[in-house]
């Protein structure tokens, strides 16, 4: 796992053995993201579908440690869902914590139907933002003693991690009494349990706090059991002041002591709501995050964001009661609000107005999130989009417009194509043809054939000895038939096509550097040789054959270029198409995917065909961008799969052929057991697909 | 564990299941079986493979024989493509004397009586299939037309057959004129800590070994969706359990049994095995 450079591992290196791991542990798919500013250790924030990781993990000296760093975050991620940290409800009592403090379920009112129970329990507590940091920390010092019970292998990393988490710990000394105990509180999460020297003040605080915490190692600890060890962190916290002060001579305290005396919590919950003066934010207590855990503050409320959007919901959250009747429902523009754990200067963050995921580009009223597509004419086609964060179908979210493409002023380019290649079509023709000898499908028990079946054979000849009549079909065939295929050759007109491709010119196989009158080539027209040739080989072949282009800007605008319909026959009308196909826009593949299978589909034929043929990754403007940065790569990739699955599904055999030399890597993911294959040379296009369809259907 | 009772080789239609065969139910399975058979409706068992309905079969065999002292018998046929009628209903062999006919091992089934399973329906052509038709219905006979006669099934004759309807199966299916003729239970792999029990007993592994394969079933399961992974198999569990047992290191085991045994991909066999090597300690 090392890198060259030493023992750091990058996230990226990671991904996809760690993706895998994640889904099998949680059940749940999630993209694995690299923060952005990995300095900053607020940010966190991790959605129901993303997490975020460090780029790189570098703190220990052995490449096996730093990846056990990642696994160690992750088992955690997971661990949320395994051990039920959102399946927190009011009505279920705590298991370990007899003398409960929290008030009856019945007595907490709901502001609204939907309302979680979480939001509820915070709603107890009039310092909100403490009270789900403390929550936080409890709730995951809950998981990592539950990740280490059940997964005995990775006792040692989250030993290790955990030791090194503490390492990093801010020193106490500086710190008022209540963010002492909020940092102790965290120190003992992660298993410290060293005497600490502190004032008087503090050492019966630290006894009860961890008291308080120590049944959340329990096997029987649920996530009510975090709840009522809020209950009892929080008080203890708050009761302390938060103001610089001489408390007096530090001495030792050992937190593993058992306390003087009980705890008595004479709080009342809720909490009255406190007024808040000035300078308020001075006394609040923040917690410094843990780098390995996540931060979910927003998702302990039910807040699901599509994005990103943790400020925003932190704000809400947040709110003062007074300010706003329908806290989860509005952003008030209403009183300052301190949100520490926000940002670590202080300030106060509004939500940016429009929200970041809006496209401006798109003027016209269309709605990007509301968005069913309607197909409004007969060349227009309504596809469903696969969005993989959601693990579900946005049904009618493309709308495809087909067009059959003008002919250009003549078919000079075809004819001049089939000249400058004229020694290659024949010889491709006589390899098609001439594949009967290769690996047949052999059908027993057949009324003719090159063979006898020996078992019919027998069999026949015992019924006739038996006084019966002998069954006549006593021969095996092999099965070349007619030629049952049906092809779609699939070609990418994305803008990018209009790049030069560049090649040593003794490589083109037409000999001569200028063909058409041009001295180089671009991909379009290497594509279009392509069809040329394609065009004359199956007109020779006989086989059924549609040559379509695809591109578009935006999902309600993807355009599918009709050159040759698969129903229509060859003609000099076909053939003066070719040289006009142009340059369009962007690639939405997944619905071009989807029309094209649709062809086939209408298409009765036994072996069906599907080449893609493409420059570049799929990408559109909103074509997974509302993940946020760098999410719409995946987005589109995952799409583009799942069109090439629903194909293989309907007994389509898909191929991807691509030139993008950087589409090893994002190839590989989306063509994982799909045949798919690299050109290094583009300008071998015509060539390689001709060779490749011969192998196909051979 | 040679179940069979009596010499080594013996007739097919005489085999029956000499011991209780461990089963564990996961939900009402025997039950429902039990009524299909009093009934005498034919069933359909369809699951993943390794998941137990050929030890359910046989456990049902057993249990459904004990009030006549003996199992009933269990007539297994493995379907595939190139299987004839006649291999299921017999033919004309030839011999000195002329001809002989032999009965297929349906033939034979449906004589004897007890379980006739055709495991792997779905591989058969749907041509030879249609010979059953006749014996899942009211009719309950079996026409051999080359001697020109018809069978009536046995009183405790019935058909079962199995298949697995899995994501990347082939796209071959049951035409639905045969399908609609047997009454469908669902198997899927057992919840984990009967999948624990059952792995406990089948590979004679301790407590703590068997929980552990049963937790690192469930985990690679979750892995089956979108068709990344078909499994684990409780079958492959039970062979980790047992090489564990025999010796070899739990984590190699499973490398063995559970991870290289379910696919040549190496980012998936890697996934799979941190999932290994965190539950498993090294």
């Amino acid at each position: 796992m090392a890198e060259a450079s030493g023992s750091a591992v990058s996230i990226d290196q990671v991904r996809p053995v760690l993706s895998i791991y994640y889904r099998a542990l949680s059940a749940r798919e999630a993209e694995l993201m690299a923060q952005s500013r990995p300095e900053d250790r607020r940010q966190f924030a991790d959605t129901a579908t993303t997490i975020r990781l460090p780029p790189r993990a570098a703190r220990f000296s052995m490449a096996e440690a730093n990846f056990g760093w990642f696994k160690v975050a992750l088992t955690h991620r997971a661990a949320h869902y395994e051990a039920g940290t959102f399946r927190f409800s009011l009505d279920v009592p705590a298991a370990l914590y007899p003398d409960t403090q929290l008030p009856p379920a019945a007595s907490l009112p709901r502001r609204h139907p939907d309302e979680t129970d979480l939001q509820v329990f915070f709603r107890l507590f009039s310092r909100r933002a403490l009270a789900v940091d403390v929550f936080t920390v409890l709730e995951d010092f809950r998981l990592d003693e539950w990740c280490k019970r059940t997964y005995p292998g990775l006792r040692l990393d989250f030993d290790r991690v955990q030791a090194d988490a503490l390492s990093e710990r801010p020193g106490l000394r500086s710190m008022p009494p209540r963010a002492a105990l909020a940092e102790i509180l965290v120190r003992l999460s992660l298993g410290a349990r060293d005497p600490l020297s502190l004032p008087r003040l503090l050492h019966e605080p630290v006894r009860q706090l961890r008291a308080a915490l120590d049944p959340l190692a329990s096997p029987a600890a649920t996530v009510t059991d975090t709840a009522e060890a809020t209950l009892r962190a929080y008080a203890l916290v708050t009761r302390l002041p938060n103001l610089d002060a001489d408390y007096g001579d530090a001495e030792l305290v050992d937190p593993s002591s058992d306390p003087l005396v009980p705890a008595v919590w004479r709080e009342r919950w809720p909490e009255p709501e406190r007024v808040r003066l000035e300078g308020d934010a001075v006394l609040e207590a923040t917690i410094e995050p843990v780098s390995y855990r996540d931060a979910l503050g927003s998702r302990y409320t039910g807040y699901r964001p599509a994005a990103p959007l943790e400020p925003e919901s932190i704000f809400r959250l947040r709110e003062q009661a007074e300010g706003d009747p329908d806290p989860a429902g509005q952003r008030s523009p209403g009183p300052i609000i301190t949100s520490p754990a926000v940002d670590s200067h202080d300030e106060i963050r509004r939500p940016p107005e429009p929200l970041p995921h809006d496209h401006p580009e798109h003027e016209d009223d269309f709605d990007e999130h509301a968005g069913h597509v309607h197909a409004d004419g007969p060349n227009c086609f309504a596809y469903q989009e696969w969005d993989h964060r959601a693990a579900t179908y946005k049904q009618s979210w493309c709308l495809l417009r087909e067009a059959t493409l003008p002919p250009a002023g003549s078919s000079a380019f075809y004819r001049e194509t089939l000249q400058a290649y004229r020694h290659l079509v024949p010889e491709i023709r006589r390899q098609l043809e001439g594949f009967a000898a290769t690996g047949l499908r052999r059908l027993r028990r057949q009324p003719d054939g090159e063979e006898l079946d020996l078992d019919a054979c027998i069999e026949a000849l015992a019924d006739l000895r038996a006084g019966l009549p002998a069954d006549d079909r006593l021969y095996i065939r092999k099965q070349i038939a007619e030629r049952d295929v049906a092809v779609v050759f699939l070609l990418d007109l994305s803008s990018s096509t209009a790049d030069r491709v560049t090649t040593a010119e003794s490589s083109r196989p037409i000999g001569g550097s200028t063909l058409h009158g041009k001295t180089y080539s671009t991909i379009i027209d290497v594509e279009k040789e392509s069809v040329a040739v394609c065009m004359a080989a199956m007109q020779q072949t006989g086989d059924a054959f549609g040559i379509y282009g695809f591109s578009g800007s935006g999902r309600s605008d993807v355009r599918f270029v009709v050159i040759k319909d698969i129903e229509e026959r060859m003609s000099q009308l076909v053939a003066a198409r070719i040289d006009a196909l142009k340059p369009i826009h962007t690639t939405r593949m997944g619905a071009a995917i989807r029309h094209a299978a649709r062809k086939l589909h209408g298409h009765d034929a036994r072996t069906k065909l599907l080449l893609l043929v493409s420059d570049g990754r799929p990408f559109d403007h909103d074509y997974g961008q509302q993940y946020g940065e760098g999410a719409e790569v995946e987005y589109a990739i995952r799409d583009t799969r799942k069109a090439l699955d629903e194909a293989r599904g309907a007994g389509i055999r898909t191929y991807v052929l691509t030139v993008d030399q950087g589409g090893m890597d994002y190839l590989r993911d989306m063509c994982d057991g799909i045949d798919y294959e690299v050109l290094a040379d583009m300008s071998m296009l015509p060539v390689h697909l001709l060779n490749l369809y011969r192998r196909l259907v051979s | 564990m040679n179940l069979a009772r009596g010499d080594l080789a013996q007739p097919a239609e005489a085999y029956t299941i000499a011991e209780q065969p461990y089963y564990l139910p996961v939900s009402d399975e025997v039950e429902v079986f039990e009524a299909a058979y009093s009934r005498r409706i034919p069933v359909l068992l369809k699951g993943p493979t390794g998941c137990g309905k050929t030890r359910f079969l046989e456990y049902m065999c057993w249990r459904l024989g004990q009030p006549q002292g003996e199992a009933l018998p269990l007539v297994t046929i493995t379907c595939h493509e190139d299987m004839s009628a006649s291999d299921l209903v017999g033919r004309y062999l030839l011999s000195s004397e002329g001809t002989e006919w032999q009965d297929g091992p349906l033939t034979r089934a449906v004589k004897s009586g007890g379980i006739c399973y055709l495991d792997e329906v779905v591989e058969a052509r749907k041509d030879t299939l249609v010979v059953i038709h006749s014996l899942t219905d009211h009719r309950r006979i079996l026409a051999i037309e080359k001697r020109g006669i018809v069978l009536r099934a046995a009183d405790s004759f019935l058909l079962v057959v199995s298949y697995n309807p899995g994501y990347q199966s082939s796209l071959k299916d049951l035409k639905h004129s045969t399908r609609q003729r047997f009454a469908a239970v669902e198997f899927h792999y057992p919840p984990r800590e009967l999948e624990t029990r059952i792995i406990e007993h089948e590979s004679g592994a301790a407590p703590e070994t068997a929980s552990a394969l049963a937790l690192i079933g469930e985990k690679v399961r979750n892995l089956n969706h979108q068709g990344l992974l078909e499994g684990p198999s409780t079958r492959l569990l039970i062979y980790a359990g047992r090489l564990a047992v025999q010796g070899v290191g739990l984590r190699r085991a499973c490398e063995v049994a559970v991870v290289h045994a379910m696919t040549d991909d190496r980012v998936l066999q890697e996934g799979v095995t941190e999932v290994v090597k965190a539950v498993v300690d090294g």
